[in-house]
């Protein structure tokens, strides 16, 4: 297995979103994802080809970001997201009592395709995740673009599957809500 | 029948975990009647494969950056 820090440059930008989905910090993330390259490279003969490169990268990774949670006394996650600012009544702008929806029905976006070659549609994609709470917001960005599966989401974050799949609900609902909004209805 | 809310509920259920038969059949006939939530299926896919290029794109760009 070649470890060369041109081989492992290739993962940099998947670990950086990584570690800025638990740190939030660009900074933090960007230094996290350093010091994990550097311990990648000093411990290369660890590796010995147990499990693929960017799984080896990702374990070195949470390490380091578990160590400047500690560090910096911050609560990786809270139950706030569940317990408040998120509650039901969330979603009930969106539909009606009889669980119909209200004036917010789901329009025609088209061929939304079109809209991922466009870079101003991703700074409105990532204006919609910063909207949803963070806690929401991290679970959903595990699953989706992590792609993560509910067991680990779940072990990783002590939350159980149910929470899991009401956070993700939510977090889907919000953004879907928010694009339309904010690019699919100004086009 | 189950309502909007179910619906939109089980369609993101369904996307991290494999749903009933039972649930596709009701959510089947849901949709079968309701636009909206015909329109959120689509949105719910493409939301997926914004998701999923979030990375690739990244990756993209890196390599644009060192070229």
């Amino acid at each position: 297995m070649d470890f060369t820090a041109e081989a492992l440059e290739q993962h940099r930008s998947y670990l950086y979103r990584f570690a800025l989905i638990h740190l939030r910090d660009p900074e933090l993330s960007a230094d996290a994802v350093q010091e994990t390259m550097l311990a990648a490279i000093a411990g290369r003969s660890d590796f010995a080809g147990r499990s693929s490169p960017r799984s080896w990268l990702t374990g070195i990774l949470k390490h380091k970001i578990a160590d400047i949670l500690r560090e910096a006394a911050r609560l990786p996650i809270a139950e706030s997201d569940l317990a408040q600012g998120d509650k039901a009544g969330d979603l009930e702008s969106v539909f009606d009592a009889k669980g119909r929806w209200d004036d917010t029905m789901p329009g025609d976006w088209g061929a939304p395709e079109t809209a991922l070659e466009q870079k101003q549609f991703w700074e409105v994609f990532e204006r919609c995740c910063r909207s949803i709470p963070p806690q929401t917001a991290q679970v959903f960005m595990l699953r989706e673009v992590m792609g993560d599966s509910i067991e680990e989401i779940c072990k990783n974050l002590g939350i159980t599957a149910t929470n899991c799949s009401v956070m993700l609900y939510r977090a889907r609902v919000r953004l879907r809500q928010c694009l339309e909004a904010q690019w699919f209805n100004k086009e | 029948m189950v309502s909007c809310r179910e619906a939109t509920r089980l369609m993101s259920d369904a996307l991290d975990r494999p749903v009933t038969l039972r649930e596709r059949m009701g959510l089947r006939l849901h949709l079968a009647f309701c636009r909206g939530c015909r329109n959120f299926e689509k949105h719910m896919a493409f939301l997926r494969r914004a998701c999923r290029s979030l990375v690739e794109r990244d990756a993209d760009k890196n390599e644009r950056r060192r070229s």
